[in-house]
């Protein structure tokens, strides 16, 4: 009863610290794990008093994943509110900003986030209820991973070609301001700016990032803190669009817009399975697969969606890291770290997988509730909230955990990275061209 | 200028300069006594590959042996290699399950310095040192001497050391006194408490008459 009893306590917190990661804008679940996993040891000398009531140490290490795991289902409700209300969107959500924020000039605000609200939690039950079957497509019998394996090279080049393809930004240059010719010029920009941040991800693999406090230096950290938190935190400062009081109404979907809801939950939960299966690609590239696929570009749909493919994406890494035994995230990598990996490769689920499900089903119940109860404070508190110094704030804690965890040369590759991820959004391009960063160099290495 | 346009400039200006600082920082080669100050860097290791083995996701881990202290690389791809083999490899230092390993994320990163077949120890080496070659693949040459049904015994030259070699006869055909090269695992053989060589069905292990 103790052990059920701690696995709730330690979901519920994870669901809080879920709360702050996903309204913080540049404070990434990736890093609370790899704290927390660089922390293991000293958690579990803190909680070794359980050991007089049965608890082992095993267990508080699948205590500490339980934690993570809901953070990592709770940051993916959450980050939708600093994207509608602060327009300061993470990479995860880039997609939503245009629908989301145009809600929130209208006043709608709150509704933008109930909508995610519903694609988030839509996801969680419909991945359950896909348990099984994608357990034994992706794995045994069908092995679709390894099909995937085998021709992934080409997996990534097709991403890659419709990641650009289906760029829609106009570019007006040499005074051309007509025609096909501006979103040619918008193709090609997003192109450069995928091979920019390609070449710069082959470029920071080899330098030498050193945590001046000892800590483990994820070279990752410095780059993605740039190419996708700092250049709209910036621009968030320099930009004050006037925003009229908001209307706090629950969400009315006719029969028809229900039914288009579920399509996109559906289709959203697929491409967020997919996003979790293929290395170098995030939920934003999944949200284009998934939008290209179903063909529908209303704005209600798209947020929906959107949230579905990054939440079905947090829930699938988990498992998909006891099916092919590969982490996809910060979140998985410090999961398989602290506990024993059993291949779910029988009917029966492993147990640690048993309780990281557990955490999940209960973190998406309490994460849609929260989101709606924070949405609402939100709408009625926002105009308040003292806006531009929570930014700086932000914007400092990322360069001192970007100086804490890979020294003055990560700093260097967070000023380059910032000054990458400012081109799409300076030049009006879709920023999930940046994952030329993984992308590129993924698809070298299967080359 | 406009910030649009600056950062495009400083976007590549900021790629080229980072692109020098890293040429600046190439790996260093280490001892695998040493691995421990190096945890999060890059380096390079040299050594024997005394294990090896696949994981179902096509990765591998070796583990290499050097001045008796031993490491585990683990390699994101599947190499062709021997117990045996001198290799080197390129990869970044972390713990692994309480374990000191040298990750290396491609398997061109991984250079086999000599394989095991061009590398003949004389028995001498062998007995004087048989912890080193213990379980590792090894080429020997000497003389045939009292055969048996399955296994006869390898003489140095100078007459000095011997040692036994389990062998199937169905594909071997040599005599007493011949000069003989003998490719097989060196293993310590418990119940009769030697060393001994073993001449498996493997592709590379055999025995090869080179002179009476």
């Amino acid at each position: 009863m103790l052990d059920f009893l701690l696995i709730i306590l330690f979901c519920v917190l994870g669901v809080l610290t879920g709360i702050a990661t996903g309204i913080l804008p540049g404070l990434h679940v990736n890093n609370v794990a790899l704290i927390f996993l660089s922390l293991s040891g000293t958690i579990v000398a803190s909680l070794s008093f359980l050991f007089n009531y049965g608890i082992t140490e095993q267990f508080i290490l699948i205590l500490i994943c339980v934690y993570i795991t809901a953070t990592s289902l709770s940051h993916t409700f959450h980050d939708t509110i600093p994207s509608t209300f602060l327009g300061a969107p993470e990479e995860d959500t880039a997609l939503s900003v245009l629908p989301a924020h145009s809600l929130l000039l209208e006043g709608r605000g709150y509704e933008a986030v109930a909508l995610s609200a519903v694609g988030s939690y839509g996801a969680v039950i419909f991945c359950f209820l896909v348990l099984y079957p994608v357990r034994f497509i992706v794995g045994s019998p069908l092995f679709l991973y390894s099909v995937l394996r085998e021709i992934m090279v080409w997996v990534l080049i097709a991403i890659s070609i419709l990641l650009i393809a289906t760029e829609k930004g106009r570019i007006e240059l040499f005074g051309i301001n007509h025609g096909k010719i501006p979103y040619v010029f918008g193709m090609l920009f997003a192109a450069m700016i995928f091979i920019i941040s390609g070449i710069f991800g082959l470029v920071i693999f080899d330098c030498p990032v050193d945590s001046p406090i000892g800590l483990s230096s994820p070279v990752l950290f410095p780059a993605l803190a740039g190419l996708f938190g700092l250049p709209t935190l910036l621009t968030s400062i320099m930009t004050k669009p006037k925003i009229p009081s908001q209307t706090i109404e629950k969400i009315k979907l006719d029969s028809k817009a229900k039914k288009s809801s579920i399509i996109s939950v559906v289709t959203g939960s697929l491409a967020g399975i997919l996003v979790s299966l293929i290395p170098g690609i995030s939920s934003s590239t999944g949200t284009i697969l998934a939008m290209t696929a179903r063909g529908e570009s209303d704005r209600k749909q798209t947020i929906i969606t959107l949230s579905a493919v990054n939440t079905a994406c947090g829930f699938f890494v988990i498992v998909a890291l006891f099916v092919i035994l590969r982490a996809r995230s910060g979140a998985t990598i410090a999961v398989g770290e602290l506990i024993a990996l059993e291949e779910w490769s029988s009917i029966m689920m492993p147990t640690n997988l048993i309780y990281l499900l557990m955490a999940i089903m209960l973190a998406g119940i309490l994460s849609y509730f929260l989101t709606l109860k924070i949405g609402k404070i939100f709408a009625k508190h926002f105009a308040n909230v003292p806006y531009a110094l929570l930014i700086k704030i932000t914007i400092a804690f990322v360069i001192i955990l970007t100086y804490l965890f890979t020294g003055v040369i990560g700093i260097l590759i967070l000023l380059v990275a910032t000054f990458i991820g400012l081109l799409p959004v300076q030049w009006d391009v879709r920023r999930s061209h940046c994952m030329g960063i993984l992308l590129i160099p993924i698809t070298l290495y299967f080359l | 200028m406009q910030l649009k346009y600056l950062s495009i400039v400083f976007s590549v200006a900021g790629i080229a300069f980072l692109y020098f600082l890293s040429t600046l920082s190439q790996p260093t080669l280490i001892n695998l006594n040493e691995i421990n100050k190096y945890e999060g860097k890059q380096v390079i290791v040299e050594g024997t590959v005394t294990e090896s083995y696949t994981t179902k996701y096509d990765s591998q881990i070796l583990t290499i042996e050097n001045n008796n202290f031993s490491t585990k690389i683990f390699v994101e791809g599947e190499i062709d290699i021997d117990y045996g083999d001198k290799i080197q490899a390129t990869g970044k230092v972390q713990v692994y399950k309480g374990e000191w390993e040298v990750v290396v994320n491609n398997k061109r990163f991984v250079r086999i310095l000599q394989k095991w077949q061009n590398i003949t120890i004389p028995l001498k080496q062998l007995a004087q040192t048989p912890d080193k070659y213990k379980g590792l693949n090894v080429n020997v040459t000497g003389y045939a001497d009292a055969i048996y049904e399955t296994y006869f015994y390898l003489v140095d030259p100078e007459g000095k050391h011997s040692i036994v070699v389990i062998f199937n006869p169905l594909y071997y055909n040599f005599t007493t006194n011949q000069k003989i090269y003998v490719a097989g695992k060196f293993v310590f053989d418990a119940n009769n408490f030697r060393y001994c060589l073993e001449v498996g069905d493997e592709t590379n292990h055999g025995i090869f008459v080179v002179g009476e």
